[in-house]
């Protein structure tokens, strides 16, 4: 099963690509204007992989972000779990939408994210009342198309599954 | 993981619970906390290679600029390297006078602070934190609590170490709270931030207080976290509601949170560290 085992290791490999993304600093006029890296590759590869990429695997993503993060430990386990479980719940129906209306999901997806961040945030210290905390779910929903068709053509070509 | 019957539900409860526990757990116990800096150095890979491309294009910049703008520059680091020579002169004078006066009063003598220099090698692009990350860890000896800064002033202080980097949490940051004093008439009180990379505020001020737009804030060493005498924000806003009891106070910091390359991480007084019973102990 060589082929598995090096199938994993891309998928892997695109998850470090995704974890190195999210910790890239931005000016702060676009703080609030980044996508969700890891969030996305890993709604892609539950739908592409489901056998591969599970609960599990969303778990110690999350736990290895939140140490990227710095933030609380367990708060990216917890969203990025809960995330996988949805994304396992719909994507064979979301495999039969076109490319926009799967942002469309993928932008709620991140809603959620950001909101479970927001609350933690407003448990733990303080935070604006501005709306600005959603921003990162619709660059998300907006990233999802190319992310997509990138990430496929990747798969396609090492014949992932 | 037989996937015919869709995501395992009980897989997903299992993982939720363990994942807020690890929360609580985290919120919860220092001792939690101290391990997980252990964990930081899995991560610390991620960070050194976030930063490359910006030491690269850094060390590239360095190799190509040209001969007539490393004269100029070293003659102008000569020129300030003369000038701040002098002021330490000065300063030496000073300390030993202040040092005398101090005898006179029978005040105990000021502690004198090591630091040490760091270099930032990360910035956290969580826009909730305002958080850095600097190259010195606890293999260097660094220990959380201790504080940063800049030339121009406090920055924040240290909240995690992992072996090789620290993490340091600026003024700026929702959760940080400075004793301060304004220089200029000696009123003390408590330095918030409040997310706002520009702009920090002091609470509670009594309207009948004596202070204006411009008045630069120091530390007060009050707390013991950090040592007096430390500028570190200058007040650009002061108003007064009639309606309201206190003031409103907003202060500028005066450290370049957004373009220090390097920062000074200062060691904890002594008297508050505690003594380890075998000398072999680094």
């Amino acid at each position: 099963m060589a082929e598995a085992r090096g199938g994993s290791l891309i998928i892997f490999g695109t998850f470090i690509i995704s974890l190195f993304l999210s910790q890239l600093p931005l000016p702060d006029v676009l703080r609030w204007a980044r996508p969700e890296w890891v969030l996305l590759f890993l709604v892609y590869w539950v739908m592409r992989a489901p056998a591969r990429v599970g609960l599990f695997y969303a778990f110690i993503l999350g736990i290895l972000l939140d140490l990227a993060h710095g933030g609380v430990l367990g708060l990216n386990a917890l969203s990025l779990t809960l995330v996988a479980f949805l994304a396992q719940l719909l994507y064979r129906r979301m495999r039969m939408f076109p490319l926009l209306q799967q942002g469309v999901v993928i932008a709620l997806l991140t809603g959620l994210n950001q909101l479970l961040h927001y609350w933690m945030q407003g448990l733990t210290g303080t935070h604006g009342d501005s709306l600005l905390f959603l921003l990162p779910a619709l660059f998300s929903g907006l990233f999802w198309p190319p992310i997509y068709l990138f990430l496929e053509r990747f798969a396609r070509t090492f014949d992932l599954n | 993981m037989i996937f015919r019957n869709g995501p395992s539900k009980v897989l997903f409860l299992l993982l939720l619970v363990g994942a807020l526990s690890l929360i609580v757990l985290d919120l919860n116990s220092p001792k939690f906390r101290e391990g997980r800096n252990y964990a930081n150095l899995i991560i610390t890979p991620l960070q050194w290679l976030v930063d490359m491309p910006a030491r690269l294009a850094d060390n590239v910049s360095d190799v190509v600029v040209s001969r007539t703008t490393l004269v100029a520059e070293n003659n102008r680091l000569r020129t300030e390297a003369l000038e701040l020579e002098q002021q330490v002169l000065q300063n030496v004078t000073l300390t030993a006078e202040n040092r005398r006066l101090r005898a006179l009063l029978n005040a105990r003598a000021r502690v004198e602070s090591e630091v040490r220099l760091a270099e930032l090698i990360g910035v956290d692009p969580n826009p909730f934190q305002h958080e850095i990350l600097a190259n010195l860890g606890s293999s260097d000896g660094i220990a959380p609590g201790q504080p940063a800064l800049d030339a121009g002033g406090v920055m924040g202080q240290v909240i995690s170490v992992a072996p090789l980097i620290s993490r340091v949490m600026l003024i700026t940051d929702s959760r940080s709270a400075v004793p301060v004093e304004s220089l200029r008439t000696g009123y003390r009180s408590v330095l918030l931030g409040n997310g706002n990379p520009e702009s920090l505020e002091l609470d509670f001020v009594p309207a009948t207080t004596d202070i204006r737009v411009g008045d630069l804030l120091v530390t007060s060493g009050l707390g013991g976290r950090f040592p007096q005498g430390y500028p570190i924000a200058e007040v650009s806003e002061v108003t007064r509601d009639p309606g309201r009891p206190f003031m409103i106070i907003r202060a500028i910091p005066t450290a370049r949170l957004d373009k220090s390359r390097h920062l000074l991480l200062v060691d904890r007084p002594p008297s508050l560290l505690v003594e380890s019973e075998d000398p072999a102990d680094g």
